[in-house]
């Protein structure tokens, strides 16, 4: 946690977002092969929206 | 409609096993691979959001009728944590003994008690010093000159730099409430030393001895100290109040799923593109048939 720490915010999204992922697809699904791979592809899609978001607020923001 | 080859048991119990510990109630449902998720995912981001708040993101502040508010009004970021079942169960107890009528500084005790000691020493008398002081403080009830209930102590301990030290405490301590979201306890106290016309005040101690855990786990954050931890933790504070909210909402979507199983379908069947869009594919809708009946890990492999 300490180093997460050092790291700053943003990333523990990354925990957030696999732990979002995994305990959705699993209230979907009852095969384990089928929620980690659902959880898989969520997670993915999960950090494309954000970096998108992240994307367009840095032009937003570009020569402030 | 439900996959017969879920056997969701008694789904009330298995909902409220849910509530209480995530996972719990899959496990009694012998669904071990979604009880290791729910449990390691929901009770970890839980405990690692208390964690980066030094145990107080979760609390709730709902005083009784006429009493003063002494923190934040949190009901809705409450609300969100409350999925966690067991904690939240907890918060709702320690609001009400927090706010109880017994949950006072106090200036007595009814029984002796020791318990480690950690503050500091303000003397001006000769033989004692300002110093930092560890060590075992021993408190009994006592009754003061006047006939009054008061505490008695006596403090053995170090010094900073490692010198023994033995102070007695007579009458005028004072113990910080029992319930409050510190795991130290405060308390103070004046110092006295015997002389041939009796005890002569020669300083003061200031510190704090350990709280019992179910005395400040989850018990309200007062005003103070909720913009200690903000200035202390900043944006981790913020972080940490998120992990508990998303732990708290997940919890909702795994109760549901012990009560009436997973929301598409198994999972095992062949991808329709139905499935995505919360429709059970027609496999799945079949009644117990010969592809019913093949046991889970079957259906996997």
């Amino acid at each position: 946690m300490l180093v997460l720490a050092q790291l700053g915010v943003t990333w523990y999204l990354f925990p957030l977002a696999a732990v979002i992922s995994l305990v959705y697809s699993a209230t979907r699904y009852e095969a384990p092969a089928r929620i980690l791979s659902r959880a898989g592809k969520l997670f993915l899609q999960i950090l494309f929206f954000m970096a998108v978001i992240l994307g367009v607020l840095m032009l937003l923001s570009f020569r402030l | 409609m439900r996959d017969p080859r879920i056997d969701l048991k008694t789904p009330w119990l298995a909902a409220l096993l849910a509530f209480l510990v995530p996972g719990a109630g899959h496990l009694y449902q012998g669904r071990y691979f979604k009880a290791a998720v729910y449990s390691v995912c929901i009770i970890g981001m839980f405990i690692t959001g208390m964690r980066m708040s030094d145990w107080r993101a979760m609390y709730l502040h709902h005083p009784p009728p006429g009493e003063r508010l002494r923190g934040n009004r949190n009901r809705l970021q409450f609300l969100a944590q409350f999925g966690v079942g067991a904690p939240a169960l907890y918060a709702l107890l320690q609001n009400k003994r927090y706010y109880g009528e017994d949950n006072v500084d106090r200036t007595t005790i009814d029984a002796p008690m020791t318990a480690d000691f950690e503050g500091e020493l303000n003397s001006s008398a000769d033989d004692l010093q300002n110093a930092y002081v560890t060590g075992t403080i021993q408190l009994e009830p006592a009754e003061n000159e006047f006939g009054s209930e008061t505490i008695n102590g006596r403090l053995v301990g170090t010094r900073e730099d490692g010198t023994p030290i033995e102070l007695e405490l007579i009458s005028r301590i004072e113990l910080d409430k029992p319930v409050r979201a510190d795991a130290r306890r405060d308390i103070d106290g004046t110092i006295y030393k015997m002389t041939e016309e009796g005890p002569r005040a020669v300083g003061t101690l200031e510190g704090t001895i350990p709280r019992s855990f179910l005395n400040w786990f989850v018990a309200p954050v007062e005003t103070k100290q909720d913009r200690e931890m903000h200035a202390r933790l900043g944006k981790f504070h913020e972080l940490a109040m998120v992990f508990t909210w998303v732990a708290g909402l997940l919890n909702l979507l795994v109760i549901w799923d012990a009560y009436d199983g997973p929301a598409y379908a198994y999972g095992d069947e062949t991808d329709t593109g139905d499935t995505d869009s919360g429709k059970k594919s027609e496999e799945s809708e079949k009644p117990a048939g010969e592809d019913t009946k093949r046991t889970p890990a079957e259906a996997t492999a």
